[in-house]
């Protein structure tokens, strides 16, 4: 009789994890889909190490405690930045750029500062910003007096302009004013805010940031991916490298007017196709999902 | 080796890392987006909620970008009748693919436009054929 009931206690704790595994059966055929697709095509590359490791370790976990994930776009311009910033938006709960032009107007009250008690309640799990000027070229940020090596100003500066603070605290108004560092107006100021942030359990995916990114063209003119690897303490920040043949990204751009010259648009796609591959290469293969 | 590599994966599924870039081929994301859609999960921890979020939307943006695939290789014909172009095309070294016998015979505008388009896709390749055997 025992051999019976540890048999059925065996077949009920078997069929528990079937009925588990089931719920997310179809993700989970989907991505070993992704991770053969991938086997095929970077297996025989210099990723093809990484790829193995990552099929015996598994698939990625968000640490606890470890921060706001930051989810960034890397790649050559015309690989599909513009594919994927809609599909960004549409998985976040709130979208900071949208509010920045439809939220309450700007008041008295709304520029109060930053409740210093009682408890900063997360509000979204997941907020779509388009930012990238924060960690741009210093050239292209050039209102902003942030330090490029320094993580923390660094941090301050990617929460000056993203504008969704209501959206990571329900007691913060919308479009609250950030106080400026020479004092100009009142407000909040972002030194008091990231320790907050840091402890938050939320998502910002990014939608903006190609390589080359706006006008004027210059294979310089991009997010500047290394520093955003320096707040991996603040943040987890996460890439998505985006590939495509840079013969068809090129011309993608050239169909979309972001570019009228072929020789300059190609110049500029292969300077950064280099250093996006060697950035790629420079990842500790454990943390790259080939 | 394959099948061998998903009986791993199942086996050490326990087994977690810290995962933080994720290598997404523009092509494959258009053929398969839901695959496509699934790595994304993967790579931002998603719950199943969020999975089908970011797969579903996946869907519709390839959808809605269906159009414009159709044109990709066919440039607008502002781009290709700019003398200062095909110059620059030319300082390549590739002058001859746009001095070639077809692009003087009478054509209609919609069969140019596509035929200057594969040239310049020819010009594209054959400089970046190192850089696209690179490309991972």
């Amino acid at each position: 009789m025992y051999s019976s009931l540890a048999f059925w206690i065996i077949m009920i704790a078997w069929m528990s994890d079937v009925a588990i595994v089931a719920s997310s059966t179809s993700h989970l055929i989907r991505y070993y889909e992704y991770m053969e697709h991938q086997y095929r095509a970077v297996g025989h590359s210099s990723l093809g190490p990484c790829l193995r490791e990552q099929n015996e370790r598994g698939p990625a976990e968000w640490v606890q405690g470890g921060g706001p994930m930051y989810v960034a776009l890397a790649g050559v311009e015309g690989s599909g930045h513009h594919l994927l910033a809609p599909v960004f938006r549409g998985a976040s709960d709130s979208d900071g750029v949208r509010r920045k032009h439809e939220g309450a107007k700007n008041t008295d009250a709304s520029r109060s500062k930053l409740p210093t008690s009682g408890n900063h309640t997360r509000a979204h799990s997941n907020v779509f910003v388009n930012e990238v000027h924060s960690f741009m070229w210093p050239e292209e940020r050039k209102n902003l007096e942030v330090g490029l090596m320094n993580p923390q100003d660094l941090m301050q500066a990617l929460w000056r302009n993203t504008k969704h603070y209501s959206d990571l605290f329900e007691n913060v108004p919308p479009n609250s004013n950030v106080a400026k560092d020479d004092g100009a107006n009142e407000g909040i100021k972002p030194e008091d805010l990231v320790p907050h942030l840091t402890r938050q359990r939320i998502r910002l995916f990014n939608g903006g940031g190609s390589h080359p990114f706006g006008q004027p063209r210059s294979p310089w003119r991009f997010p500047d991916l290394w520093a955003l690897r320096r707040l991996e303490k603040e943040l987890d920040v996460r890439t998505v490298f985006l590939y495509r043949n840079a013969s068809a990204a090129s011309l993608s751009v050239l169909r979309r007017g972001f570019a009228d010259d072929l020789e300059f648009q190609a110049r500029v796609a292969e300077l950064d196709l280099v250093y996006l591959d060697a950035l790629l290469r420079a990842w500790p293969c454990r943390k790259v999902l080939a | 080796m394959i099948s061998q590599l998903r009986y791993t994966f199942l086996l050490k599924s326990h087994v977690q890392i810290y995962l933080q870039a994720l290598l997404l081929n523009y092509d494959f994301a258009l053929a398969d987006p839901l695959a496509a859609g699934a790595a994304l999960a993967q790579l931002v921890d998603a719950d199943s909620a969020l999975a089908t979020k970011l797969s579903a939307h996946l869907v519709g943006a390839v959808r809605s970008f269906g159009h414009s695939l159709n044109r990709a290789f066919t440039p607008p014909s502002r781009h290709l009748d700019n003398d200062h172009k095909i110059k620059s095309a030319s300082s390549l070294g590739h002058s001859d693919i746009f001095e070639s016998r077809h692009v003087q015979e009478p054509l209609n505008s919609q069969r140019r436009r596509r035929l200057r388009g594969k040239q310049i896709e020819a010009v594209l390749s054959h400089r970046y054929q190192n850089l696209v055997k690179m490309q991972w």
